[in-house]
């Protein structure tokens, strides 16, 4: 047949150009990556204590001789600290990411279906009316957690029901929000000052009550739930089209939805527990990634990881550097760094 | 092949009734065009055949197969469902959009396989050369190319349209209709397609079927059911029916207040002139 030798080399040149995209794409992640990795090592090397760096690599590599408080320092404090940014970073830009794509709405993160307010009445609750006999460092981010798995389950309820739009959804999270700002409110109004300090600095997101074992609890429930979204790929990319086309294409939009709001659910509740409210990776992460390569869910995925990884470890390095030898809530730096950042990015896309 | 089969549906869409009994016979290789005035039912039927919306009462059979709500995906995986409207606002470039139509097929790495089937198809529509362009970035009548792609990669046997057209224009329109037709012989698809358009409708349909207060008011050729006198009293206007070079019907609604609007237009312009004199 004349022709076809011509229309099979343009069929290989696109399929060519396909995976010069997709190596690209590939390159982008590893490149933030990177960036995510350059922070952590800054996060490890700068300290309220400024130690040198020589003794904290000796510390991490346990090697030479090290006195008894900088390995303490290294490795119960800051090593679990800068791991934990990353963690925390990667399952917030996650749960951004997919709460973005399942409501439809780049405006949305996990705040907005009111779970870091739930959190924070959680918490606050125990501290106000104590622990039960539990520690405090676990009684905490119980009460935390019990209180955003009720405020999803309040969502899956409302998810499940027929003919629930996203629309709907968005407007459920934000009733939940209202519910619990006003609920802690309460609380701190009720208590007394000293507690209502100490609810408040719950509420700024901090990573320095991190130790190995929330790290490690953390690390695994993000580990889980983003390997199972990554499954779930093609099925939100085609989420992307509208329920209806995705339904058309073999989606089921319901069963999607409830299982990928389960799993944004438990990520960043387990994440919020832990470290308290750090706001706005939810939200910038997905941007950028989305900006770089797509909503392609195989690529805008471990992006949106990276770049909230990334985020966090960076604004964990700049709460200890603003003032040297302090130490800033991280919660406090996220929103400085990242609301200019999000501005220009309004405005570079009009 | 078989046969796609429709016996005494009822449709209830809230408290109005879009179908009521109605028994309608689909043959594979044949488009069929739905046609009737908005809010007749066209899109319910669509939907009720996809399985999205329940009937009341009534069944769908396709060949062995019957429609229920329990095995509805394996339903589905004979069809190609099209939904009216083209706007997407994903960031997602044409080939990822097209793509997604083989939904079963795709892991974290495309094959190469999979990649070739899909720009076969868009190659054969013309738009191969935007594989890698953002699909927002496409013009209503490509979009609809790449949707019309992404059902075809699915290799149904029934491809249900939703007002494929109404948003393109008279290029696209036909480019679109004129795949449709080619697509439908080759692969012997039972398409349904609903339209606005009774002209374009004569064209590219084997059958048409005029649907009206809750039933099917006529089924046949276009030749057949195009009927001005029929079209005028289930549309409310009254219509006259032409002929183009090759003696397909062209339906044409005919202006009533073209006589009263001038005299309105006049009687305006001389109260404009009244006031002016006024001031």
């Amino acid at each position: 047949m004349p022709g076809m030798a011509n229309v099979d080399t343009s069929l290989r040149a696109t399929i060519q150009h396909q995976r010069r995209l997709e190596r690209r794409r590939w390159r982008i992640v590893g490149g933030i990556g990177f960036v995510a990795f350059f922070t952590l090592v800054l996060d490890i090397a700068t300290g309220p204590s400024m130690l040198a760096p020589g003794a904290v690599v000796n510390a991490l590599l346990n090697i030479g001789d090290v006195d008894e408080m900088t390995r303490v320092i290294v490795m119960e404090m800051r090593l679990p600290m800068a791991l934990m940014a990353l963690v925390v970073g990667a399952a917030l830009g996650v749960g951004g990411a997919e709460i973005q794509t399942l409501l439809n709405n780049p405006m949305a993160s996990p705040y907005t279906l009111g779970l870091a307010a739930a959190a924070g009445f959680g918490a606050s609750l125990v501290i106000a009316l104590g622990t039960f006999g539990l520690p405090l460092l676990f009684a905490v981010p119980l009460g935390a957690f019990i209180m955003t798995m009720l405020a999803s389950g309040v969502l899956f309820a409302v998810a499940s029901l027929p003919r629930m739009t996203s629309a709907m959804l968005v407007l459920t999270g934000i009733a939940l929000l209202f519910l619990f700002q006003s609920l802690l409110s309460l609380v701190q109004y009720l208590s007394a000052p000293e507690v209502s300090q100490q609810i408040l600095f719950w509420l700024f997101g901090n990573l320095t009550k991190t130790n190995w074992l929330s790290l490690s609890i953390t690390a695994a429930v993000t580990v889980v739930c983003i390997s199972l979204l990554m499954r779930l790929s093609w099925q939100l990319t085609a989420l992307r089209l509208g329920e209806q086309r995705a339904a058309a294409l073999g989606v089921d939009p319901q069963r999607l939805r409830l299982v990928v709001l389960f799993l944004v659910a438990l990520m960043t509740s387990v994440a919020i527990s832990f470290v308290g409210v750090i706001g706005f990776i939810g939200l910038v992460a997905p941007h950028v990634a989305r900006m770089l390569v797509g909503e392609d869910q195989r690529f805008f995925v471990p992006l949106s990881m990276v770049t909230g990884a990334a985020f966090l470890s960076a604004s964990s390095v700049l709460s200890k550097s603003i003032i040297p030898g302090a130490l800033f809530p991280v919660g406090i730096v996220t929103a400085f760094i990242g609301v200019p950042f999000f501005f220009w990015i309004i405005i570079s896309r009009r | 092949m078989s046969s796609l089969d429709i016996l005494n549906a009822t449709i209830l869409r809230g408290a109005t009734c879009t179908a009521q009994g109605i028994s309608l016979r689909f043959e594979p290789g044949h488009i069929y065009a739905i046609l009737g005035p908005n809010g007749t039912g066209k899109s319910s039927l669509l939907k009720a055949i996809f399985g999205e919306i329940e009937m009341q009462a009534g069944e769908v059979h396709y060949g062995e197969r019957q429609l229920s709500r329990r095995q509805l995906k394996a339903w589905r995986e004979n069809i190609g469902y099209m939904p009216q409207g083209n706007e997407l606002d994903a960031c997602l470039t044409t080939l990822e959009v097209v793509l997604l139509g083989h939904l079963d097929a795709l892991h974290m790495h495309v094959g190469d396989d999979v990649l070739e089937q899909a720009l076969m198809l868009m190659q054969r529509v013309g738009i191969q050369h935007l594989a890698h362009r953002d699909i927002q970035s496409l013009s209503g009548g490509q979009r609809q190319l790449a949707l019309f792609c992404q059902v075809l990669l699915r290799e149904p046997k029934i491809l249900l349209l939703d007002e494929p057209v109404s948003a393109l224009d008279m290029h696209h329109q036909l480019s679109l209709l004129e795949h449709v037709y080619t697509e439908t012989r080759q692969r012997q698809l039972i398409t349904i397609t609903v339209l606005h358009d009774l002209s374009l409708a004569a064209q590219f349909a084997d059958r048409v079927i005029l649907l009206g207060e809750a039933s099917v008011k006529a089924e046949g050729t276009p030749h057949d059911v195009l009927q001005p006198a029929l079209l005028s009293e289930l549309y409310q206007v009254p219509v006259e029916r032409l002929h183009d070079s090759s003696g397909m019907p062209v339906i044409r609604p005919v202006r009533q207040t073209h006589s009263a609007s001038i005299e309105y237009a006049q009687l305006k312009h001389s109260q404009l002139n009244n006031s002016q004199s006024l001031c």
